[in-house]
């Protein structure tokens, strides 16, 4: 499985029946707005998401999906410091990239989430 | 008694002369105060110090005292807390100029404990910026300075608890431990410093790094000072979604003196990560003196300590993004450059992997879990090296050189993500003469067994006696 070129949302449509109108192929998709995620407007256009092909075993985090991510995240692309930022993430990404490695099957993820616990604000 | 004295007495040893009598809290603060004083252009651990306001608490608590009115342990105690805890009234600016003005209207839950047990706040410690980062270096309210040697970092991100504790600036400090953030500075400054099992502490109005990997924790200078603070802040808290709601046993009933029968397992991937050989002979050393104490010593395996750092990778950077990105949207060039890249990294970290490293980490504590079915704690060194110099950004581990946040958050880490109680008490120092830590982890909620045997181990060694040259 080629790691995602990461994102706010990433989604895998194998449909071009989607909200979104992205081709019949699995691949990622990128929200641009979490917020337009809770609001989908029926038969976006391509100004909406955009597609980025992965892959299997290539580093898909290319300058170009990065500042387009970066865009996406709210931050400033044109910020002089998002040079430094892009090998701050490949280098940080890297540093996960051992979680593909690690057999999960059967496991839930550990969260805390517990109903009947009481709780004050 | 001669002020300096006093200022490295522990509570413990203050506790009984209040009691008694024999000492004013007025005394106390009064010797506090000069020694910052003389000691604060070397070490930078306050952010905020509240002398007027301790002074006026010191009065009080003497005449309350004196009206019979003694509290326990911690009356009259001097406390420091670090720059995240809210305090009210009192400023907190989790290490950044934005929050300069930031005064809170209530304290958190850890404060309001410290106060109803009578102890005195002294003012708010200097800590890495949003307590996100090992080597405590502050760019907004200037680095934290290491009391053995001033060139060399205090750990982080909680270094001005970890200076201000081993310089005796304060008694008792508190600190938080996202990926070691109490144990890293206490085992550089060579102190004790317990990170509590998840959901003992309450996190209740502390800024926020990890939700699901903070865990607040005291920073003292003996095992018995880490048993009484437990004592006062220890158990449920219904403001915080993650308090445990268990009894709440008496800490010190568990300092024995006795490791007779424990069973200590030493994890053989702990001895393949880069550690320095000087450290290396340290916790040997210490494990052998438990051994010959009467502990159990098995060499134990634990795989997936070499995932450790993915797995609270992923977690860490994606909560702390989550947390922080209003104010990088709004505020981000006022950050601190490498807090800044290190937050908006988050930003990149996926729903999946995020979730990926919490299916892992569900893994681990499994592994975690079985580990404790066939010994009582887990030991190795809290540090593979000593407090490198400030503003290093790789050191030199034998022959390798590393990164330094990776290195340094090594083995503390584990134990954030399986919400383990872990203490580390110093061990020894080394040639140039820095202290190293010993960390001892045990099952959740068996702080009393981690205490019995750090406290059994510092009665055996002078370690804890000693103090940096200042």
């Amino acid at each position: 499985m080629p790691r995602a070129p990461v994102g706010l949302i990433i989604t895998v449509r194998s449909s071009s029946e989607t909200p979104w109108e992205c081709p019949a192929q699995t691949r990622y998709m990128l929200v641009k707005d979490f917020q337009s995620l809770k609001r989908p407007q029926p038969r976006q256009t391509s100004n909406f998401c955009r597609e980025v092909t992965v892959m299997p075993g290539e580093n898909p985090l290319t300058r170009e999906n990065f500042d387009f991510l970066a865009k996406a995240a709210g931050l400033n692309a044109n910020d002089p410091h998002m040079d430094e930022l892009f090998l701050y993430v490949v280098s940080a990404l890297a540093g996960i990239e051992r979680l593909a490695e690690i057999d999960v099957a059967g496991a839930e993820p550990d969260m805390a989430f517990n109903p009947a616990q009481p709780f004050q604000e | 008694m001669d002020a300096l004295e006093l200022c490295y007495l522990s509570a413990g040893e203050l506790s009984r002369l209040i009691r008694d009598k024999e000492i004013s809290p007025v005394e106390i603060i009064d010797a506090h105060l000069a020694r910052i004083e003389a000691t604060e252009p070397a070490l930078n651990s306050f952010i905020t110090l509240l002398p007027e306001q301790a002074r006026e608490v010191a009065r009080r608590a003497e005449s309350q005292i004196q009206a019979g009115n003694y509290r326990g342990p911690l009356h009259g105690v001097p406390v420091g807390l670090k720059d995240l805890f809210n305090t009210a009234g009192v400023r907190t600016t989790s290490g950044s100029r934005i929050f300069d003005n930031f005064v809170p209207a209530e304290d958190c839950t850890v404060a309001a404990r410290f106060q109803r047990a009578g102890a005195i706040l002294l003012g708010k410690l200097n800590m890495h910026q949003f307590a996100y980062g090992p080597t405590g270096e502050n760019f907004d309210y200037g680095h934290m300075h290491n009391p053995w040697n001033p060139e060399l970092v205090t750990g982080g991100s909680s270094g001005g608890s970890g200076s201000a504790a081993a310089a005796g600036q304060c008694t008792i400090t508190m600190g938080s431990d996202t990926g070691g953030s109490v144990r890293i500075p206490a085992a550089l400054c060579g102190i004790v410093g317990l990170k509590p099992t998840y959901g003992l502490v309450s996190r209740a109005g502390l800024t926020p790094l990890s939700w699901c990997l903070d865990h607040p924790g005291p920073m003292v200078r003996t095992v018995e000072d880490a048993a009484l603070t437990l004592n006062a802040i220890a158990g449920y808290d219904p403001k915080d979604a993650a308090s445990a709601s268990g009894e709440v046993p008496n800490y010190t009933a568990a300092l024995t003196g006795s490791v007779e029968g424990l069973r200590i397992g030493l994890p053989r991937e702990y001895f393949e990560a880069p550690l320095d050989p000087e450290g290396e002979t340290s916790v040997r050393t210490a494990v052998s003196q438990l051994e010959d104490m009467g502990a159990t010593i098995t060499e134990v395996s634990l795989p997936m300590f070499r995932d450790s750092q993915a797995i609270s990778g992923a977690i860490l950077m994606a909560e702390a993004a989550a947390y922080h990105r209003e104010l990088l949207a709004r505020d981000g060039d006022k950050l601190t450059p490498s807090v800044r890249l290190r937050l908006e990294a988050g930003l990149f970290v996926t729903a999946a992997d995020y979730l990926k490293a919490q299916q892992a980490r569900a893994r681990f504590n499994r592994e975690m879990a079985q580990l404790f079915q066939e010994v009582d704690l887990l030991a190795g060194p809290t540090e593979p090296v000593t407090a490198p110099p400030i503003l290093a950004s790789e050191i030199v581990i034998g022959d390798q050189t590393v990164d330094a946040t990776g290195a340094l958050t090594q083995y503390t880490r584990p134990y954030n993500i399986s919400g383990t109680p872990a203490i580390t008490v110093p061990c020894g120092f080394s040639e140039a003469g820095m202290p190293f830590g010993l960390q001892l982890a045990g099952k959740p909620f068996d702080e009393l067994t981690v205490l019995r045997a750090a406290y059994a181990y510092e009665q055996a060694t002078d370690w804890h006696r000693r103090r940096p040259p200042l």
